[in-house]
């Protein structure tokens, strides 16, 4: 899984420690229109849309939650953000656009 | 601008927008809010803005009424520049502030407010039974405002405004009880009933700082209830006991 980005029309709002994301008039032709999403996950929205690849998420991680075992948290982050690729929220970087 | 073309004008909280319809007869839905005008419209109905908006009513309507409801979407989006919003609830002012009761449609906010009248009779007075106007006064106060919109029964009168005291977030269920939630609890449901739905990322941006700024000051309730008039009392004395702790 190469580096991933979000898809364009898609926003992430910090409201009162709440965390929405909300897609924009075309980004709701493909996504819901309001996702609320916990903590965690908005660590991984923001991690992503600064650039970071999956493996660089879960050194972040593994410092943020002192967590040992890097092959679980690995796995779900792997399992999380194709989900959030299947529903159409990100999308791969091509060598091009990088 | 052809020379048929008649320009109406629509105040919203001192905030006024000039309209130009497709269908002649859609002045007549806006009642006494509008008035014919002079001078360039903000707002031009077309066909393809109203084929966009036709989601909004359930089924066959007239021409007319489709476009009061389209409009009713494209001036809540329009309103995000000028930093207000429509909400989707019935507003009412009760001991000087006004009270918004919020709910998916169906869940019975208007058989809330008649329980309301029903306890407090002329206590209390409506700002608008279905879309309410919210704005920010300099220093951050927010003010619920009337709006043509106002639901079946047709609750509201123009130029009808006070400051917000609170929101009632209301859902179904087989018993009656009401609490007050966190800002951060609120944040998702409060965002689903504006009407306000933004287009680009500038207006989503813009609707979430109208929201924060909105619960930077303002209590919010979760009331699960049966409809009946003991959960509107049980609302009415939990912000009775909210605003006497307020009020010292």
């Amino acid at each position: 899984m190469g580096k991933m980005k979000f898809k364009d029309g898609i926003i992430l709002l910090h409201i009162h420690d709440a965390y929405l994301v909300v897609s924009d008039k075309e980004a709701r032709k493909t996504t819901p229109y309001i996702r609320e999403i916990n903590d965690t996950a908005a660590m991984i929205w923001q991690l992503l849309e600064q650039g970071y690849n999956v493996e660089e998420i879960t050194d972040h991680m593994m410092k943020e939650y002192d967590i040992e075992e890097r092959s679980r948290l690995e796995e779900d982050l792997r399992i999380y953000i194709r989900e959030m690729k299947e529903n159409g929220y990100l999308i791969e970087v091509k060598n091009d656009d990088l | 601008m052809s020379q048929e073309e008649k320009v109406y004008s629509l105040e919203l909280d001192g905030y006024v927008i000039h309209y130009s319809f497709l269908f002649p007869g859609t002045y007549k839905l806006f009642g006494k809010y509008i008035r014919e005008c002079e001078g360039p419209c903000d707002i031009r109905m077309t066909h393809e803005l109203l084929e966009e908006c036709r989601w909004i009513v359930a089924e066959e309507v007239p021409d007319e009424y489709l476009e009061f409801h389209a409009l009713m979407l494209v001036t809540a989006k329009y309103l995000l520049s000028a930093d207000r919003a429509i909400i989707h609830g019935v507003s009412f002012i009760w001991k000087e502030k006004a009270w918004i009761i919020t709910a998916p449609s169906g869940t019975g906010k208007t058989t809330q407010y008649r329980n309301w009248r029903s306890l407090l009779g002329k206590g209390i007075q409506v700002i608008n039974g279905d879309k309410s106007v919210l704005s920010f006064s300099d220093d951050g106060r927010v003010f619920v405002s009337s709006s043509p919109w106002q639901g079946k029964e047709r609750y509201g009168r123009p130029g009808f405004s006070a400051e917000l005291g609170g929101i009632i977030l209301l859902e179904k269920g087989d018993h009656n009880e009401i609490r007050q939630l966190t800002a951060k609890e609120a944040v998702r449901s409060l965002f689903v009933e504006f009407i306000s739905i933004p287009d680009t990322p500038e207006q989503i941006r813009i609707l979430g700082n109208i929201l924060e700024r909105i619960l930077d000051r303002t209590p919010v309730w979760k009331l699960t209830n049966l409809g009946d008039l003991d959960s509107a009392k049980l609302t009415k004395d939990t912000l009775s006991a909210y605003l006497e702790v307020q009020h010292g």
